[in-house]
This record gives structure tokens, sequence and C-alpha cells, in this order.
């Protein structure tokens, strides 16, 4: 078999299960997949992990944490061997033809309907579209992550401008101001990032934090030299976008 | 998903035990290659050796992200058949309980409005319950009972909806559902539970209650199905079609042939189909809860900023409604209903005073009184109905409200715009004032015409509208005007 081959049916079976939405795989299958396309197509782990509640989110790094030292190439003959394997009616060298496999289909529809019976509503939660994680890695997605590991590294190269801003007019520190990454700050304004360095709207970090409501993070900012009576756009303060409460815990020693 | 649907992958897969284990053969055989070519990959010998694999899987790695690109894109401009599968309808051979019932078949062409089967005369209606499998009894529920509504509470707290990932679940409450169950006419025996012979245990019921409604022209008394649920551990039983057929035996022996329900599934056939559409009223908790996201090149201040409300209301006369309102809101509201195809249709004041009057967590209704002429030009109502996040460390519960019926006094198109615009930003500020997280709607009425101006997105919920023994055209979902709960 040439690698040419793998490679075609690597993206075939690919193909096949995303234009077939309606195959129930079960999450651990699902899992595997994930994981050996993760490798196939990206190579080792280049995320932080997800903190312990977003429970998806870490499952699907296990996942590829799992299988991460995996060749390209045996991954992709375990992500088709694992798809052939759930007996979907795919196989290599068949190419995907709907007509072959409207039977089968139709049977597993009945087999689901069966499952939902008795459960034929669902709490419905805003759609959005299938998106791939942004493929460009630079030190602004790592930053928008919280992954510290990569940001340091970034760092650590030396040739980076601790205070540029991105295509939004926002430098690292709003970023990690806005997501709530308490480590990301702390190493930012470590290496030197300007605590009051303003957006194109003339926000200052604090002001992120505190619209934010990103509590420690903007006790963090305080404490360490953010001027609060700084005015954005709107003629507000940080401070005016939040709850007095807030503010108050904001400022206590 | 749960575990049922993982087993039912792999169902059906019965016949053909020759091929699949001639496929498992050939897997193992592939396995093993791929095992000792890794073997060989990774123990490969000298270090120019690694190295040159090293690069060639870095070239194999872009190769193949430019083919997945490649992919994505074409997907982009032509999408996949179907999102979401409980959207596809299916022929009517493949419902095999669906088939023996009155109801539209998908590919049915509808030329006239009627019932499918005539009215069933009395002495021919069965007059004991339908079988149960041996293990289970019928029971009638008395939700005035305190603990009869608790264990129906619990029963469809752990085993009526969930959303595709399980990770939200409704929480009724008690005081919701006897307004939901026990409206002005209510029949006891329409509120049917099955038990567990040995133990009593409650494990399945569904629920009627009586209705006007006005479809199209035809105006009928009939039985409005809800609540259907089937505890998680006895789907496998069928016994959502025989509650089905005890409850539809029941309807009949109190001369009601036709009723109406919906569902998040695909049966045939719909009437119309609805989509739900949800206002982020505390954006970054429902982040948090992951019922929405946050798009990775957007900041969290500025969707809380796009979301941001003011804290006080504007339309000039707004007020709670209050017991005297009700004979004016009847009027009101039935005037609005008359422009929609499918309505209810308030026939006493008494059953506005159940369905709209404020109850506090449940309902809440506010009107529009002119300052000079001191009647009521406009009212709207929402119901909370709040949701259990699963397995979630700091939040337990999103408090949703969902927008209930409503009128507006206005004849012309962008007058009523206008109106609804500023009742509906209203009635988000009031619930936000109570602490809502989500302020939700149906794509019914003329939700439309706030929809997108007031950001609301389009939900990944969808409800259908079905009527038993009815036969009529179908219809957008903008001239339906029946709120089912």
């Amino acid at each position: 078999m040439t690698d040419s081959s793998l490679e075609e049916q690597f993206i075939l079976a690919y193909t096949f299960l995303n234009n077939h939405p309606e195959i129930n795989l079960s999450n651990e299958i699902k899992l595997q997949l994930y994981g050996y396309y993760k490798v196939v197509t990206i190579g080792k782990v280049n995320t932080a992990k997800p903190p312990l509640w977003d429970f998806r989110g870490r499952a699907k790094w296990d996942a590829w944490k799992e299988v991460e030292n995996t060749p390209a190439e045996i991954a992709m003959q375990m992500y088709i061997e694992t798809v052939e394997k759930t007996n979907i009616d795919w196989k290599r060298d068949q190419s995907d033809d709907d007509s072959s496999i409207n039977t089968e289909d139709d049977d597993k529809e009945e087999n689901k309907t069966n499952a939902k019976e008795g459960r034929t509503t669902y709490v419905s939660t805003m759609s959005y579209g299938e998106e791939e994680d942004s493929e460009v890695d630079d030190i602004f997605s790592y930053t928008k992550k919280g992954d510290i590991t990569e940001i340091s590294k970034i760092l650590d190269s030396g040739n980076i401008d601790i205070n540029a801003k991105d295509d939004q007019g926002l430098t690292l520190l709003h970023w990690a101001s806005d997501r709530g990454h308490l480590t990301v700050i702390e190493l930012l304004i470590d290496r030197g990032a300007d605590v009051n360095i303003l957006s194109e709207e003339k926000e200052t970090p604090l002001h992120f934090s505190c619209i934010s409501e990103h509590l420690d993070c903007a006790r963090y900012l305080y404490h360490h030299g953010a001027n609060s009576s700084i005015k954005d756009d709107e003629d507000l303060t940080a401070f005016d976008h939040c709850s007095v409460q807030f503010k108050e815990e904001v400022i206590k020693e | 998903m749960d575990e049922q649907e993982h087993d039912h992958v792999f169902d059906g897969e019965g016949e053909g035990s020759t091929i699949d284990k001639m496929r498992a053969k050939q897997e193992k055989k592939n396995m093993k290659k791929a095992k000792k070519k890794a073997a060989k990959i990774s123990a490969g010998g000298s270090k120019a050796d690694l190295e040159d694999t090293a690069a060639k899987q870095k070239e194999l790695q872009e190769k193949v992200r430019m083919l997945v690109n490649q992919l994505a894109i074409r997907e982009a401009i032509q999408p996949p058949p179907s999102a979401s599968s409980s959207q596809k309808q299916k022929d009517m051979s493949s419902h095999k309980f669906w088939s023996t019932q009155p109801v539209p078949k998908h590919d049915e062409t509808i030329e006239e409005d009627g019932p499918i089967e005539p009215d069933t005369p009395y002495d021919q209606i069965r007059k004991e319950p339908y079988v149960l499998p041996k293990e289970f009894e019928w029971v009638t529920l008395e939700l005035n009972n305190e603990s009869e509504l608790n264990e129906l509470y619990t029963l469809l707290t752990n085993n009526y909806v969930e959303d595709d990932d399980a990770m939200f679940r409704f929480d009724y409450s008690g005081d919701f559902l006897k307004w939901a169950l026990q409206p002005p006419g209510y029949l006891k025996t329409w509120h049917v539970g099955v038990r567990v012979s040995a133990n009593k245990r409650l494990v399945a019921f569904v629920s009627g209650i009586p209705a006007d409604i006005r479809i199209y022209n035809s105006h009928q008394h009939l039985v409005e199905i809800n609540f259907l649920c089937v505890h998680k551990k006895l789907r496998s039983k069928r016994l959502a079609p025989v509650l089905i057929k005890e409850i539809t035996r029941r309807s009949h022996l109190q001369g009601i042939f036709q009723a109406v329900y919906t569902a998040g599934v695909v049966l045939p056939k719909p009437i119309s189909k609805a989509r739900y559409y949800h206002r982020s009223l505390n954006p970054k908790k429902l982040i948090d809860t992951n019922f929405s996201r946050l798009p990775p090149n957007t900041t969290l201040s500025r969707l809380i900023k796009k979301f941001k409300l003011p804290t006080e209301t504007s339309t000039p006369g707004l007020r709670s409604m209050v017991e005297k309102d009700v004979p004016e809101i009847r009027t009101l509201l039935n005037e609005y209903m008359s422009k929609f195809n499918f309505v209810p249709v308030f026939k006493t004041d008494d059953e506005i005073k159940h369905w709209i009057l404020t109850k506090d967590k449940v309902i809440w209704s506010f009107v529009v009184e002119d300052p000079e002429t001191k009647k009521l030009t406009d009212f709207f109502s929402f119901y909370y109905l709040p949701s259990s996040v699963i397995g979630h460390q700091v939040h337990k519960t999103i408090n949703a409200v969902y927008l209930f019926y409503y009128a507006v006094k206005e004849s012309d198109e962008k007058a009523i715009k206008g109106r609804l615009q500023g009742l509906m930003k209203d009635a988000l500020i009031l619930a936000k004032l109570k602490n809502v997280d989500v302020f939700n709607c149906l794509d019914l009425l003329e939700n439309k015409l706030f929809i997108d101006d007031l950001k609301f997105g389009p939900g990944d919920g969808f409800l259908n509208y079905y009527m038993y023994n009815w036969r009529c055209k179908g219809m957008g979902s903008d001239k339906v005007g029946v709120v089912m709960l």
C-alpha cells in the first residue's frame, strides 16, 4: 500500500463521516477518531488542557494526548480501520456512493427513534456551525486559550514585542484580561507588558477584566499598577462598567 | 448521548454475520500490519533514519492538512445533507407505530381539511384500559396530592427531555406542572401514569388537557397531549405506544376524537415546524455552561456589551397584569389571534385567569394601559422554565423564560413591528431584572419581526406541531399561534 492511497482512504473515511451526520457513533469511537484525526492533521497536542468543568473539551484533549506519539501514517491507518470496524458500511476502496447505503441508513434511523422514544423533545441551545479550532497557532491564539507553556516558549525566543496589537487593536494583556487567564496576566506583566495600554476604543486591560467580571484578574491588575481613572471611548472608567460590590472586592487589600 | 444509543449503533447487524466475521478477520490482519509498521518506524535504526522519518511525517501532515482544507472549502460551498438527523423525515413504512394511527402520511397531498377517521360511536369504544406488560399497572395521578405531584416531578426531571449531548434538562417545578396540567375543565383521568406493580414506582406518564383551537376555519374542542415520558431504563419495552393508545381511548370516552401535540422529532406529519431562538441576558454564564459559545476572535467584553440592556422599561403605561384585566385581555388576545391559522380560542375569563394571569415563578404577564382612555392596548407574557446544568461545578441551573402569548392592537405591519420591538425589549428588561439568564421564543406568531433586531440567535432545537386524526395543509410557523409548554 502506498502512502498516497493511504491518504486518499483517510480523506474518504473522513469525508464519509462528515457527509453522514446521522451516523450515530458511540462517544468512545468518536473520541478515538478525534484523537487520530488531530494526530494526522496537526501532530502532537499543542493546546492547553481544558479546565475541569469543560468535560467535552477535556475528553477530546485526553483522547488526542493518548495517541499523540503515533506516527501520522499509523494514525491514518487506525482512523480508517476504526471507521471500518464500526460497521457503518464504509470500507476502504469503496467510494461514498449514497445509493449503496440507503437501506442500512433507514435501519439506523429506526433504531435511533426507538432509543429516543418517549424522549421526543430536547432543550434547545444556541446553534453554531461546527468549527474546528482555528488553524493559526500564534502567541495570540495561545493567550486566548491560556496556554502558558507555549506563551513562555515564544516569549523566551525573544523576538516578540509584548505590547504588539493584533488586527483588532488588542494586546496580549487585553486578551488575557478578557478571557480571565490570571497566570497569563502574571507572566505578561512580569515580562514587561504595559498594564495601562489602550485598545482602539481606549480601554485598558482592567476595563476588560471588569466588564467580563474576572475578579481575580481585575484584582491583580489593580494591585499591579492599573490606573482605574482612565476613561474609554464611552467616557467610562473600568469601574463604571461593573457593580459597586465588584469594585469593592477589587480594591480591598 | 446515552448508553442505549451506543448499543443501537451496533444493532441490526445480526444478519450477515459471516461477512462480519470476515471483516473482523481482515481488521485483525490490518491492525497487526499497522502495529508492525509502527514498531518498525519507532524503533527505526539510525538517527538519520529517524530524522528522515520526522521530515517525511511533517510533509505528510502538510499534505493531509491541505487536502482537509480543500474538503472544508467544498463543504462550505455545498453543505452536507441535514445537519440534524432528528429533523429528517422517514417514510411511513419505517414508523411501525405511527403507520397504524390516523395521521397523514409524509408524502400525502392534502386536498380537503377534515378528520381521517370518523368518530367512534360510544358503544364501540373500548371500556377497559389497554393491556400493559405484566409487571406494570395503570394509575391516575392526583396532582393535588403533594407526594404524587413530587413523583411526577421526579420522573420528568430525570427522564423527560435532554438535549443531544445531555448537558441540560428541563426542570419543571410542582407549581409549573399544576399550571400546565390543571386548567379549567381538566380531567383527572387524563393524567395517566404507569407504575411498577411490585414496588409502585412511577415509571411512565402521559397527559391530556382540554383545549379549544381553531385550525384554518375549523373550530374544535379537543385534547392537548403533553409530557409523554417513559423511564430511561424501560425505553425498550415500547410503553410509549401503549400510553398514546390509552390516552386516545380516554379521550374517545369523553367524545373527543382530535388532539394537538408537539415534538422535537419529525413524525408523520407536521402541520408546521418552528425553530427555537435564544436571547442572551447573561452571556458569561451561558458561555461558562456551554449553552452558547464564545467565538475565538470575539472578546467576552464585546459580547457582554452587545447584550447589555437598560434597567428600566420604556413603553408608557406598561404594568403588571392584575385580575381585573382578565376580560379585556381575553378580547384583545382572541382578536389578535384572528390573523393566524392555528390558534387557541379562549372561551371563558376563567381560562385567561388560569393561563395568563401572573403566578410568581411560573408565568409573568404585563399589560399596556392607555394613560388617557384607561383601555388596554397590548399585553405580553412569558413563562419560567429553568434547565438544570448536568455536571457543572459552579452553575446548577440556567434560568430561562419562554415567550408565551401576547397581543398588539396596531393593524399595519410597520406599526406592529415598531410596537412589538418596544414591547419585547421591555420583556427582556423585565426578565433580566428577575435574574433570568436567557429569553427564549419560537418563530411563531409575528416573532420574526423582532428576533433579529433584539439580538435573538437561532437555536439547535425545533418544535414540530401535529394534529391527531385531522388532515389539513401545512403552514409556515408565522401562521401558528398555539404555544405549547
